[in-house]
């Protein structure tokens, strides 16, 4: 155990710290996507239904097991959760509170390094004379590590070592360095953000252009705020909320505990726990939403932000947009908007840094500087394998046609959101049912400088871990998906025209009420026969030419009552393929080579020598892109593997010691 | 604006803009925005 009493330098420091740890790509890419997706302005419902329920107690519980283990000179999950249950399993379950951080960090870096990289084109201005496909381009471009945009040989390698080396330099001046790049990122990530914000909000109409002439901010800031109130009765916008939730706040990572364990023994948590909560809030949901939509929207109009919005409109959208504003101002968004992401990145990757080194410090005495250094090592030992493992095909002149990046996918799939969410399950367990509510309850109003309602020892004991037992059986039973389109006709003899066009499409379950239809598809068949947002429409407006983007709506569904009655019928229970069961066996991409295998086949006895050869090419693709996914398994098996080995001789080093 | 989507969102960035204000003003109030000590 440390004998060493190292602790926050100020309470704002640790605050903002754990704001920064928290505050994340997500905030900027992941929510107003998640709330466009979900329901729109009723999707905020859930969300702050179970930043209560949910986010705040499970920040409460992480900030409590983190002080109470401090107390006792543990620094990391394993001997934390040790000191709390009395069953061996206990520590074996806290390596996921290392494994994660590790695992997580290996791509967060990576991702990291791309917004450093951005912030370095944005202000030489690489992106001035790109159009937007270009810019798009470029973006992968740059991931195909072969290329380079700067004349450095392994462009995108080159800065992922760069920051990994900026992150394990910080790591190795201690809290006092973590500290101090949290009370100068955090704030400016937010005057960044405001800026930003401010262009979003004022931007209107004025981005419309001869090709997207009914482009329009406020169809952003529309889409994402209008309540759509019938999707409250949708259990996969719940569980999206849940999700959101959970991720935002960084929980079920074992960074809070171990950020908690530096925190003096009878300091508070309660209050600091709820600000930095709420802070993280502030970030996501006032300038989260008021970015990426508005803006996407105010150029490209809404139909191509619900179509392509995502993650990549970060890198291939938004540095386009941005020369939009002209030369000085783009180069000046660009450093803010890369900027701000950088800010939200690193203060979170120096997070997942801290329980390997405070693991190695209490357990096997490694001084400071050479455990930050051995982090390093080990994320590059395993990080490089997202940078380079990736699957890329060329057309005959060079050019990109697609790129995937399976290694990264599967770290972040299997590490980055079912550990995560197994943790959190377990560790509220943990504290609730192991640990005892009334030692838990004692342990977070100890030294509370804020009053917490009674009814939370219930919330804590009863609500959190069903919720996230939703969450959990959510991921790993997840039904197949439905599209559900609405329309509004605006009359009643426009709605039998659309019921009888739904009818013969082969749309299930139509409804009309007044001027408003709708009907179910399967997401697969749904997106076969509508691939854009366009082709819906494009197929509206040959019915009825006054129709306009807002008289539609899409939703997806899963209908988990469905599954249950077949269930208990007998007939047994459908699986999404993005179903964690489904993911564990690749089944899609078992579909995928079986399907053009079958295709090959024909192809060959028709000798047809083209298309058979083109076949062949795409499952050499498939299989290599496969192959990497079960790569990236072997990766993270072995590096779980290797910290329950440090934890098991940990263990018996403390038993030699006690004896 | 629409007027349903302009109320959803100023009760909400009242709500969050407010407890972050809110619980920041406590931090300060209780230490001065230093350790307790």
């Amino acid at each position: 155990m440390s004998l060493e009493k190292e602790k926050w330098g100020s309470r704002v420091g640790l605050i903002l710290a754990m704001a920064g740890n928290a505050v994340g790509l997500g905030n900027f890419l992941r929510f107003p996507v998640q709330a466009v997706q979900n329901g729109g302005g009723a999707f905020i419902i859930p969300y702050l239904i179970c930043f209560l329920l949910m986010g705040i107690p499970l920040l409460w519980i992480e900030w409590a097991m983190g002080r109470y283990g401090g107390r006792k000179g543990n620094h990391s999950t394993p001997f934390i959760f040790d000191s709390m249950g009395k069953r061996a399993l206990w520590k074996y379950i806290g390596v996921f509170g290392i494994f994660t951080n590790v695992a997580v960090a290996c791509y967060y870096c990576y991702i990291e390094s791309w917004t450093l990289s951005y912030m370095y084109h944005s202000v030489v201005g690489t992106f001035s004379e790109l159009s937007q496909s270009e810019t798009a381009y470029f973006f992968l471009k740059y991931i195909d590590a072969g290329q380079s945009s700067t004349g450095i040989p392994y462009e995108a390698v080159v800065f992922f070592m760069l920051c990994l080396g900026l992150n394990t330099y910080i790591l190795s001046t201690g809290l006092s360095g973590i500290e101090k790049v949290a009370k100068i990122g955090v704030p400016l990530l937010i005057v960044f953000g405001l800026m930003l914000a401010f262009r979003g909000l004022t931007l209107g109409t004025s981005g419309a252009s001869e090709a997207v002439p009914d482009a329009n901010a406020w169809d952003g800031i529309n889409f994402l705020w209008t309540p759509q109130f019938d999707s409250l009765a949708n259990p996969k916008v719940w569980l999206a909320a849940a999700g959101q939730i959970f991720f935002t706040l960084s929980l079920g990572m074992g960074t809070i505990h171990c950020y908690a364990s530096y925190v003096e023994s009878k300091g508070d948590i309660a209050l600091n726990a709820t600000t930095s909560g709420f802070t993280n809030e502030f970030v996501e949901v006032v300038l989260g939403s008021m970015i990426v939509i508005p803006i996407a929207a105010g150029y490209l109009g809404i139909d191509w932000v619900l179509d392509n919005a995502g993650f990549g409109m970060a890198f291939q959208t938004m540095p386009y947009l941005f020369q939009q504003w002209g030369p000085i101002l783009a180069k000046f968004a660009g450093f803010f908007w890369f900027g701000l992401l950088f800010f939200a990145g690193i203060t979170s990757s120096l997070a997942m840094g801290t329980p390997w080194i405070g693991f190695l410090k209490d357990e096997f005495k490694v001084p400071h500087k050479k455990a930050a250094l051995s982090f390093g090592l080990v994320v590059m030992m395993f990080g490089l394998p997202t940078v380079l493992g990736y699957v890329v095909d060329y057309e005959s002149d060079g050019n990109i046609v697609f790129l995937t990046q399976p290694i990264l996918d599967e770290y972040d799939y299997w590490a980055g959101t079912v550990g995560l969410v197994f943790f959190a399950l377990a560790e509220s367990i943990l504290f609730a049912w192991i640990f005892g509510v009334k030692k838990g309850w004692e342990e977070i109003n100890l030294g509370s400088d804020m009053w917490i309602p009674g009814i939370f020892k219930a919330v804590i004991q009863y609500v959190t871990p069903v919720m996230l037992l939703a969450v959990f059986a959510g991921a790993l039973l997840t039904p197949p998906s439905t599209s559900v389109l609405h329309i509004s006709a605006g009359s009643e003899q426009k709605a039998r025209v659309i019921v009888n066009q739904f009818q013969k499409e082969g749309f299930g379950e139509i409804k009309m009420k007044g001027a408003m239809v709708s009907g179910t598809m399967p997401k697969s068949e749904f997106k076969a026969r509508f691939k854009t947002r366009g082709d819906i429409k494009l197929w509206m407006q040959g019915l009825i030419p006054d129709l306009n983007a807002e008289s539609y709506r899409l939703e997806e569904t899963q209908d988990w009552g469905q599954e249950f009655s077949n269930l208990f019928q007998g007939k047994g229970w459908k699986l999404d393929d993005n179903s964690l069961i489904k993911k564990a066996v690749n089944a899609s991409e078992n579909v995928e080579i079986e399907f053009l295998e079958a295709r090959l086949k024909q192809s060959e006895a028709a000798k047809q020598l083209l298309v058979s050869e083109k076949l062949k090419r795409e499952i050499a693709l498939k299989r290599e892109h496969a192959l990497l996914l079960n790569v990236g398994r072997a990766l993270l098996l072995i590096l779980f593997g290797g910290i329950a080995f440090l934890v098991y001789l940990a263990y018996v080093k403390r038993k030699k010691i006690k004896e | 604006m629409n007027t349903s989507a302009l109320i959803t969102y100023l009760i909400t960035q009242t709500i969050v803009v407010g407890y972050t204000v809110y619980y920041f003003w406590k931090v300060m109030k209780n230490t001065g925005g230093n350790n307790k000590k």
